[in-house]
């Protein structure tokens, strides 16, 4: 391998270092009783020192070198990682990503506060060691060249609860064992009585298969157990008096430093949920998975690739020849060929979602720094990190999600406690990140409980601004809306008064961007919640396939609220005006896609149309249409850059015969 | 010596264009065969609504949704019944895919500098404009069309032409 | 032990006799048996080894037989931990 391929490899491995530093920091701010996480920290970045060092890159070397020796210093001391300390390390952290850019594009010189936050760094720990004993840092001095050996330590070690030791337990059984009376699972009653076992490997290469296997036949040369006890090696041996010296082996982990790991929570999921769960179900949190890395731009074409699979199968499935045919085994065949389609479309699918954890867990920096920031205690509550989305739209929603947590933080939370206190709540304001499913949707939502957004005060500045009509009436929702608009946030004072509305227009381009939308929701003096609606992958909507004039359309079924056929004494025309239709005592607008679109004239009254009703952040209108075909997935593509300002239409999707249906643009109609 | 000699014919070898050619009416155009990706027979298109009427409309080529140009209204031309020598060429202009129905292809063909002549200021049926050059080839005259002339890096945003002309109309 | 469907549900205390009458019933009937797990949902311990010795050569013979707890490392057990299997299936 090349030198600028290793480089690019380091690049990436080093990017994805530095992105866990962030979220264990945090994480470790919120438990601070859990030195594993100190542990992981120290590892990544030690690896980062060591490879930063072997491709030359002295300035990044240097800096890590001295966060690490802080690092070291408080996993293997007991002393506290005060707020001041997390706040260096979060910059820290933003160095090195600045160093690892100056390094790779090799400017001069340092990045901004390189010296001083290297001062910081060393300021914590000299002030630390001033009289303190002289903390374990041997581990840092070793040479960067053998890390693997430095970390060969049993990672079990660190499941160890207090005066714990490891011991490691090797059954080396003949085959004639059970003939002899003994078996396994005895031994495994009697060591897990003198302690915890934590794990055992198990030689099965040697089981021959169903036909030939022997059952009275031991064919497991070796198992291998640790155990995490308090007794000693000797108490262990005592188990093993009556089998063969040469059957058993004991021996004692040894603990490589000194150091305490006071763990006091076990991992959550290694106990079994009694009760509901399945025990299959049963995953450990750090479960070894495999993983190979995928150019997404391979990813994309292989989604294209069964796009177009989809497509030649239904034509094949809907071909009149075929089926006129009727040949049992053309038929099962094709059917079998439409399973199996379907199927590899949903892997394919499954392999571009993500969970959105990554992006939740950037978050809660976001949160940290925005309270510090305005100097307000908030307090994050997370919930469906695991909800998975579109790898493109993960991405994409890093942005907006930080403009709607900044917006609660600044101006959704009272602006002190004091207030909050009036209010009668608790002086910590809470944000809340949720994602779950919701229909054929992801919904993320921003939730505060602070103010809530003041209704007469954002109508009055969309008047004042003309985003909205004094004359007309306003759903609640619609009023909130108001504040997406653009050109509403320049009113200097609103965010002051009504705690909103700053540069939020740029979210919902954001969202709209991702053929997603955005709802609030707000109680005065209770809240406010944003919630974003997203389509489960970019590439694919629900449509509702309508006919206008001959041609086929889609409408995405998102944006649908119902449809019906209107009957003669609910339509109104007013003069001027254009058409409505009364709607359960609501005056909805009637677009006639037709004549929208500029095509024939030559459709059906309305009378034996269907009007499809639907919403926008405008509110609701209807669109005449001749007919609807039905409800259907559809792979949304792009009509090109030539097309890409057709505010009707955002794009197209090749439908079972070949042929393009564009897909209506609801925002841009009305 | 020889190895001189060598070096000038790779130099003439150098100097020869490749064009691909086809007809509207009876007049013989030329492309550049560097920016022709593939000829396929015609196929139904999608009309797109308010884009200009040149725009036939969009369709499926393999999976990717392009825009198809008429190349006869685009030069206004009479329009004319379609048969099986319609083609579309399809054509990379500025990294987007663009196809062109024409009224069928010839061939490919190798012009050397020395036959090219320049562009011919009237007589022709489409605007001289997109003629960059001419060349003359067994007796034939091919005008070489400059794609990227014909449409401008405002033109090729379909709807920007559009509203332009609906301005003119207005 | 009992057989619910295409499901095969056997205990966890199982001693060697046990297994070896198991592995006489399955024998005959592997074709129609399409998963294989225990009835106990988080049984502390095991009786025999050789209740996964016969597991094994189970998969061995139908390799797309689904028996969840020899699949990939086991966590079933309330009082061993994890157990990893080395197989060269």
């Amino acid at each position: 391998m090349d030198k600028a391929k290793l480089k690019q490899i380091f690049i990436e491995e080093a990017n994805e270092i530095i992105e866990t530093l962030d979220i264990e920091i945090i994480n470790f701010e919120e438990n601070p009783n859990d030195k594993g996480i100190l542990d992981q920290l120290f590892r990544g970045v030690h690896t980062l020192k060591g490879s930063a060092n072997s491709f030359g890159f002295g300035r990044l070397g240097e800096f890590v070198h001295h966060f690490e020796d802080a690092l070291d210093y408080f996993r293997t001391s007991d002393d506290e990682v005060t707020s001041e300390v997390i706040d260096v390390f979060l910059e820290a952290v933003d160095i090195i990503k600045a160093v690892l850019e100056y390094e790779v594009e090799e400017y001069e010189g340092n990045p901004e506060n390189y010296e001083r936050c290297l001062h910081d760094i060393q300021k914590i720990l000299s002030a630390k060691k001033d009289g303190l004993p002289e903390p374990d840092l041997s581990a840092q001095e070793a040479p960067t060249g053998d890390i693997a050996n430095e970390f060969d330590e049993n990672p079990l070690l660190s499941k160890l609860e207090n005066e714990e030791k490891l011991i490691e337990i090797t059954l080396k059984f003949d085959e004639d064992i059970y003939f002899r009376g003994y078996d396994h699972g005895t031994f495994f009653k009697l060591i897990s009585e003198e302690g915890r076992i934590l794990e055992s490997t198990w030689d099965m290469s040697k089981v021959p298969d169903l036909s030939t296997i022997d059952i009275q036949k031991c064919y497991i040369p070796k198992i291998t157990i640790f155990l995490a006890t308090t007794k000693e090696v000797a108490n262990i041996e005592e188990i093993f008096e009556f089998v063969e010296a040469d059957e058993f082996d004991i021996k004692l982990v040894e603990t490589p430093a000194k150091k305490e790991a006071p763990q006091e929570e076990e991992e959550p999921l290694t106990q079994a949920p009694k009760g509901k769960t399945p025990p299959k179900n049963q995953k450990k949190k750090d479960e070894p998975k495999s993983f190979v890395k995928i150019d997404t731009t391979k990813l994309d074409e292989l989604f294209d690739s069964v796009g177009e699979l989809v497509i030649a199968q239904n034509f094949l499935g809907e071909n009149r020849k075929i089926s006129d045919l009727e040949d049992e085994g053309v038929n099962k065949t094709i059917e079998t060929l439409s399973k199996i389609t379907r199927l590899i479309q949903n892997r394919v699918m499954s392999l571009r979602m993500v969970p959105i954890k990554d992006t939740f867990d950037k978050m809660k920096r976001v949160v940290r720094d925005s309270s510090k920031k305005v100097k307000k205690e908030i307090i994050l509550d997370v919930q469906g990190e695991d909800t998975e989305i579109d790898k493109t739209m993960v991405d994409k929603l890093a942005d907006p999600l930080i403009h709607l947590i900044r917006n609660s933080v600044d101006h959704g939370i009272e602006a002190t406690a004091e207030d909050r206190k009036v209010a009668g709540k608790s002086p910590a304001g809470n944000v809340s990140l949720r994602a779950f499913h919701k229909g054929g949707n992801i919904a993320i939502e921003v939730s505060d409980d602070g103010r809530g957004i003041n209704r007469d005060v954002i109508l009055k500045k969309a008047i004042e601004r003309d985003i909205a009509s004094p004359t007309e009436e306003y759903t609640d929702s619609q009023v909130y809306s108001f504040i997406l608009q653009a050109g509403f946030s320049t009113a200097e004072k609103i965010s002051d008064i009504s705690g909103r509305g700053v540069g939020l227009d740029v979210v919902k381009n954001f969202i709209e961007g991702l053929h997603g939308k955005i709802e609030i929701e707000s109680e005065l003096g209770k809240g406010t919640t944003f919630r974003i609606l997203l389509p489960l992958t970019l590439a694919i909507i629900d449509g509702m396939l309508v006919r206008s004039c001959g041609d086929t359309y889609i409408i995405p079924t998102l944006s649908i609220v119902e449809s019906f056929r209107p009957t003669e004494d609910i339509l109104h025309t007013a003069q001027g005006k254009g058409e409505y239709v009364n709607l359960r005592d609501e005056l909805l607008p009637i677009v006639r896609l037709n004549q929208l679109l500029g095509l024939s004239e030559d459709a059906p009254p309305i009378t034996e149309g269907t009007l499809v009703c639907v919403e926008n952040e405008n509110g609701r209108f209807t669109i005449f249409v001749d007919e609807l075909v039905g409800r259907q997935q559809v792979v949304i593509k792009s009509l090109g850059k030539a097309l890409a300002k057709l505010k009707e239409i955002s794009g197209g999707a090749v439908m079972g015969n070949g042929e393009v249906a564009l897909i209506l643009n609801i925002d841009g109609i009305f | 010596m020889s190895d001189v000699s060598i070096t000038e014919e790779k130099l003439s070898l150098a100097k020869v264009d490749r064009f691909l050619t086809l007809y509207l009416e009876d007049e013989q155009y030329g492309l550049d065969i560097n920016m022709v990706k593939e000829i396929i027979a015609l196929m139904k298109t999608t009309p797109v609504p308010k884009t200009p009427h040149f725009l036939e409309g969009v369709m499926n080529l393999r999976g990717n949704i392009i825009p198809v140009v008429n190349m006869r209204s685009k030069f206004n031309m009479e329009t004319k019944e379609t048969d099986d020598r319609t083609a579309i060429v399809i054509v990379g202009i500025q990294g987007s895919d663009i196809g062109f129905i024409v009224d069928r292809v010839e061939e490919v063909i190798a012009v050397e500098e020395n036959q090219y002549s320049e562009p011919p200021q009237f007589g022709t049926k489409i605007d001289s404009e997109f003629v960059s050059k001419m060349a003359r080839v067994d007796n034939n005259v091919i005008m070489i069309l400059d794609l990227n002339k014909v449409f401008s890096e405002k033109e090729l945003n379909f709807l920007d032409s559009f509203e332009e002309e609906e301005e003119t109309l207005a | 032990m009992y057989i619910d469907g295409d499901v095969l549900v056997i205990s966890s205390e199982m001693d060697v006799s046990d297994v070896e009458e198991l592995k006489n019933f399955i024998e005959s009937r592997l074709e129609f048996i399409e998963e294989i797990h225990f009835e106990e949902e988080a049984p502390e311990l095991f009786t025999s080894s050789s209740i996964f010795q016969l597991l094994f050569a189970i998969k061995k013979s139908k390799p797309e037989i689904k028996i969840p707890v020899i699949e990939k490392e086991c966590t079933l057990f309330k009082n061993l931990g994890t157990i990893q299997w080395i197989s060269n299936g």
